[in-house]
């Protein structure tokens, strides 16, 4: 979306690329300018190395066929990795995948929706992956499916309806707790997260 | 009322607010697990909030959750007539223009929504009430031509002039859908004696279905544009394969019993 009128001052190559800038998320007109004048001052060297790094993403990273992450290889690494359980963590997007394998507590496989049930915004089921999911858990038995979407609204919505298909199938499901954040101040908490922290407690 | 991630880890969040109608703000920090803020402006929160004068948007400062709707949380169907409403108040009313009407009613319908009160008569009682505040009320009970009151029959609603032909001047329309005399009934008895009526009429699914389409296409109109929330509504709780035959399958709590009304 083009945000700004510029002034012919303004060279066609530079506009195009404040055009393109301003396409990625959280880039409003001002940086994309300051990004574009950037680019343009940096070494060729500089240039080129972020040109191919776009084009590369693009033409190297595939989803997996089985769990739909993004990757290099179809399947992805973690499908392939004989020394993972078969249970199945869902998660929203590809960037949840990495937080959770950060923790390293997870031993099983994933499966990435690519969003939530949002009906504001018009995404319905038929637009996440969940029939893949059904077809996957009907083909490869995993005990125990972890719903790991989004604590908000719409991630608890889609958590709500995959339980309703799942459960059926005869897998455990299980859905990560929530209550208070490390380093957090009781005070500060919202009822809803401290009312569902009190009901999960654990005698020490 | 709708959100939209900006930078790394703040929101655009759209409120509904008393005094300044549809109201875009930016939530610092909301994205974050550890957010004060974040939890107090989910989706269908009543909440109190404190702002800073923005340069574009204010900012929200402080936020105090006055009635979370939890059951809009764990119920999809009351879920997705909350996400209907909103969408409604979204698509009709423009930003920071003043309309307390439209902002009590919505406060009052996703109360009523949290407390299992029959979704389909809240929704309905809520759609016909933002026509009528917007000046959208469809004409009930006299024909929009020759002005006759209507009889108890099946009569063409006219979306473009927001009421209904008698059988005298229905010549004058093509294509207008035909309303059974049970949905004009429904209608005017919500719009004459309220939702406490409507909870206890006895709706058959063919009825509500008509409703529904009803009111949908008459938005539509309104609006101009399509609306996406009933839609995914139905893909969720009807859509193939969430049905599963199943033994022992626990049937789905979504629609309540019809006069299911709070305690």
């Amino acid at each position: 979306m083009s945000l700004q009128r510029r002034s012919s001052a303004t060279a066609p190559p530079v506009a195009r690329l404040i055009d393109e800038l301003g396409k990625l998320p959280g880039i409003g007109a001002k940086t994309a300018s300051r990004l574009a004048y950037h680019v343009l001052r940096a070494s060729r060297e500089d240039a080129v190395a972020l040109a191919e790094a776009i084009l590369d993403v693009k033409e190297r990273i595939v989803l997996c066929g089985v769990c739909f992450n993004t990757t290099e290889e179809d399947p992805c690494s973690i499908c392939r990795d004989p020394t993972r359980d078969a249970s199945i963590c869902v998660v929203q997007e590809p960037l949840d995948v990495v937080a959770l394998e950060r923790t390293g507590q997870l031993k099983g496989k994933y499966h990435v929706l690519h969003g939530a049930i949002s009906p504001v915004e018009g995404i319905g089921p038929d637009r996440l992956k969940i029939q893949e999911l059904l077809r996957r858990v009907s083909q490869e038995d995993p005990g125990e499916i972890i719903l790991a979407t989004n604590l908000d609204i719409t991630g608890e919505a889609t958590a709500t309806y995959l339980h309703r298909l799942l459960v059926p199938l005869g897998v455990t499901v299980t859905r990560p707790a929530s209550g208070l954040p490390v380093g957090g101040d009781l005070e500060y908490a919202d009822e809803v997260t401290l009312g569902r922290a009190l009901a999960g407690r654990r005698p020490l | 009322m709708s959100r939209m991630a900006l930078n790394e880890a703040d929101r655009i969040v759209t409120l509904f607010t008393p005094a300044y109608g549809k109201y875009r703000v930016i939530a610092k920090g909301a994205r974050r697990p550890t957010s004060r803020l974040g939890p107090h402006l989910e989706y269908f929160t009543h909440a109190r909030l404190q702002m800073a004068r923005g340069r574009e948007l204010d900012v929200v400062t402080g936020a105090e959750t006055l009635r979370p709707h939890m059951l809009l949380r764990t119920d999809l169907t009351a879920f997705g007539h909350a996400s209907h409403m909103a969408e409604v108040v979204l698509r009709l009313t423009e930003e920071r223009q003043e309309n307390a009407a439209v902002y009590h009613l919505l406060v009052k319908s996703l109360a009523l929504l949290d407390e299992a009160v029959d979704p389909f008569a809240v929704t309905r009682h809520f759609e016909l009430a933002v026509m009528t505040l917007l000046g959208y009320r469809p004409e009930l009970y006299r024909c929009i031509e020759c002005g006759r009151d209507l009889e108890a029959e099946p009569n063409p609603f006219v979306a473009s002039r927001g009421g209904f032909l008698c059988p005298v001047c229905r010549h004058r329309t093509t294509g207008s859908p035909m309303l059974s005399i049970n949905a004009q009934k429904y209608l005017r008895t919500l719009d004459r004696h309220g939702l406490g009526a409507a909870v206890r009429l006895r709706v058959p699914d063919g009825l509500r279905d008509e409703l529904e389409a009803f009111t949908s296409s008459y938005l539509r109109h309104i609006a101009e544009r399509d609306f996406h929330s009933l839609r995914v509504w139905h893909a969720v709780t009807d859509g193939p394969g969430t049905s599963p035959p199943s033994a022992g399958a626990s049937p789905p709590a979504d629609r309540p019993a019809p006069g299911h009304a709070p305690g």
